[in-house]
């Protein structure tokens, strides 16, 4: 293959994935900025080795390795943490993730309008969670509410945005 | 074992102690099906703290305009205007209610001058308008709940079992998305296509082919043509092809199936398969046959011969075209001298470091306002030592060209940038820009707008020098860059 489509390939397969990429170092680092670094360093090392992609393998085992190796390293510099799950768990979710690309964009779209239905309390729960970055025990007190039933909420807003997303995705299809 | 809620709950918050840990671990390896879940809510939720990132940084910008309106003359009230509302149609969506609430309630708590008023009337009439609607009348409709209608609940949701990842030259007779729902038909009239199953199995077909998503993560029909299957990870072994004829269950290979009506053929090129013959009509299995690598079978009526292997019929990629989309040009990952780190804390280098530089539109949306012209900057040294050059400030230094036919003296240079860590100053050929507001926060992600004569820009060639503070020793900037007021754009000289 020639360099450029490599390139094209490796390009595209790294937008496809960048988020289930992010979602495993989330996982394996329970810490969403040294997630977000990490995935600059895989980023980069991604575009760094384009051409060690062989494109009859999956993507997304290519870029997992590279993203394991970035994690075992951030775990020995971190190596007095046990706040992370032990590699037998981390391999588990290695391999639950999707073969295939999610539907981003469907995802995407869908949102907006699943969000627009939230009731007013959930979408000032999403909102502190998310834009304020606050943890349910710091959002309790915003919304009057105990930081175990923040945490209740949070959990079925979640599921249920999820659900919504499904059913619209669906039925525009 | 059922769902830790609160114990899954704080590990996406990211503050699960140890106990709560090992309890998700436990859930975790409970069954198969419970990690998949928890990847499936991370993904979801990293996909909904993009969403709500970018509307939080949209209500910002909102802010941010609203609230340099009084140190504006009329002429960039307009134009503020227009750029808000232009806003509206731009691809990552309107401006939502919340945004506008937000500031609605920062006009609420800020004098408003008769200028401003009087001018937003004229410049961002529909777009203020309403915000200042909204926080008269009382704020958006709160009442709203998820509605799961009728029609909605009772229609069973399609299952995503493939992928398609590949074309060359491909013709359909209706065109599949990049999603691919079992019970789908396609025929591939032309070219090649590459599908991936759920499982990872890669197939490629080649026309002419009629095939058919079955209701399986690793399966498909094929009713006529030529495809090879490809199942090269653990994950994906098992991968079903079933034919007029047969099923072909993979075992962990490669291997080509040329079907009709009448005839299937299987040849093994690496690794091993079992076909298994499929009496007409009650897709109940005779006769199996294993096959490995060199091998080949042809069978007919379900009776099954031994062939000769022919390798040289079945294509071995669909990779020289990829599939149209809004893909990374990744046209600059070379070291690119247009780019340079220059100095670090201030002292320069004997030997300036090339950067990389991507012409990246997707990757950070956040404050990217023109994704398809943003660059991502980066550079992660190979040879520093852990720690060695942390919590520095890096001087990234570029040259942008402004043509000719931009009048400088209406003109402002607007970036829109997002830094690791934070901008911690800019140098316009070699002046010093204030852009303290931005610095004294130590903002992540934000929008400079210098007017340009006031900063010395020129026509032709200037140096754009940014200085960013960095945590760890990797460094990226990736920003936007334009003339607002002016159709012109920026170019960076690429020596």
């Amino acid at each position: 293959m020639y360099t450029n489509d490599q390139r094209a390939v490796v390009a595209q397969e790294w937008q496809r994935w960048q988020v289930s990429i992010r979602a495993y170092l989330v996982a394996a680092v329970q810490n969403y900025h040294d997630a977000e670094d990490l995935l600059s360093q895989v980023a980069v090392a991604v575009a760094q080795d384009f051409e060690k992609y062989d494109p009859k393998t999956p993507f997304i085992r290519w870029a997992l390795a590279i993203a394991r190796n970035r994690v075992l390293n951030y775990r020995r510099q971190k190596a007095t943490s046990k706040l992370v799950f032990s590699q037998d768990t981390l391999d588990l979710l290695e391999r639950a993730m999707p073969q295939t690309p999610p539907a981003e964009s469907a995802t995407r779209a869908a949102l907006d309008d699943c969000i627009n239905k939230l009731q007013d309390r959930s979408r000032q729960a999403l909102t502190l969670r998310y834009e304020e970055d606050l943890k349910p025990a710091e959002i309790a007190p915003r919304l009057n509410m105990t930081p175990t039933a923040v945490t209740s909420m949070l959990h079925r807003m979640h599921k249920a945005l999820a659900k919504c997303v499904k059913q619209a995705i669906a039925s525009d299809r | 074992m059922n769902e830790p809620t609160h114990e899954l709950e704080a590990y996406y918050a990211g503050t699960a102690d140890e106990h709560q840990l090992r309890t998700i671990e436990a859930w975790l390896h409970a069954d198969p099906a419970n990690a998949r879940e928890f990847m499936d809510q991370l993904h979801f939720r990293e996909l909904l703290a993009e969403r709500l990132h970018e509307r939080s940084n949209s209500t910002a910008n909102v802010l941010a305009e609203l609230a340099d309106l009084e140190s504006k003359s009329q002429a960039d009230i307009v134009t503020v205007g227009l750029d808000l509302s232009s806003k509206s149609s731009m691809d990552r969506g309107p401006l939502s209610k919340h945004d506008l609430v937000a500031a609605g309630s920062y006009l609420l708590h800020h004098t408003l001058t008769p200028k401003v008023i009087a001018t937003l009337a004229t410049a961002a009439a529909v777009l203020l308008g309403v915000v200042l609607a909204i926080v008269l009348l009382g704020g958006p409709d709160e009442q709203q709940q998820i509605v799961e209608g009728p029609e909605r609940s009772n229609t069973p949701t399609p299952t995503i079992v493939a992928n398609l990842t590949a074309e060359h030259e491909a013709v359909w007779d209706r065109r599949p998305g990049g999603d691919l729902y079992a019970g789908q038909r396609f025929t591939l009239t032309q070219g090649f296509a590459e599908i991936t199953t759920q499982r990872g199995a890669i197939i490629i077909l080649e026309a002419p082919a009629t095939i058919e998503m079955m209701d399986s993560s690793n399966a498909i029909h094929l009713h006529a043509g030529k495809l090879v299957g490809i199942c090269e990870i653990d994950y994906s072994k098992g991968l079903l092809v079933r034919t007029p004829q047969l099923d072909i269950r993979d075992l962990g290979t490669r291997f080509g199936v040329d079907t009709n009506s009448i005839t299937t053929e299987v040849h093994v090129l690496q690794g091993e398969i079992e076909a298994a013959t499929v009496l007409s009509g009650s897709g109940e299995e005779d006769s199996v046959a294993r096959l490995v690598e060199g091998e080949a079978l042809s069978c007919e009526a379900g009776d099954i011969q031994r062939i000769t292997l022919d390798a040289n019929r079945f294509a071995t990629s669909a990779h020289t075209h990829i599939l149209p989309g809004t893909g990374l040009d990744l046209s600059n990952t070379e070291i690119d001298r247009a780019w340079q780190i220059t100095a670090i804390d201030g002292e320069l280098l004997n030997e300036p470091i090339g950067l990389n530089v991507f012409i990246d539109a997707e990757r950070k949306k956040l404050a990217i306002n023109e994704p398809e012209l943003a660059q991502w900057i980066n550079y992660s040294p190979p040879n520093w030592e852990e720690g060695e050059n942390d919590n520095r400030v890096y001087t990234l230094q570029t040259t942008i060209v402004i043509p000719s036919n931009i009048d400088l003296d209406d003109s402002s240079l607007v970036m829109d940038y997002v830094a690791d860590d934070y901008v911690a100053g800019l140098v316009i050929n070699g002046r010093p820009a204030d852009i303290s507001n931005l610095t004294s926060q130590k903002k992540r992600k934000g929008r400079i707008i210098l007017s340009a004569s006031e900063h010395g820009l020129v026509s032709g060639v200037n140096t754009v020098e940014f200085q960013i503070f960095n945590r760890i020793k990797h460094i990226g900037l990736h920003m936007s860059w334009r003339v607002q007021g002016d159709a012109g754009r920026l170019s960076t000289i690429y020596p």
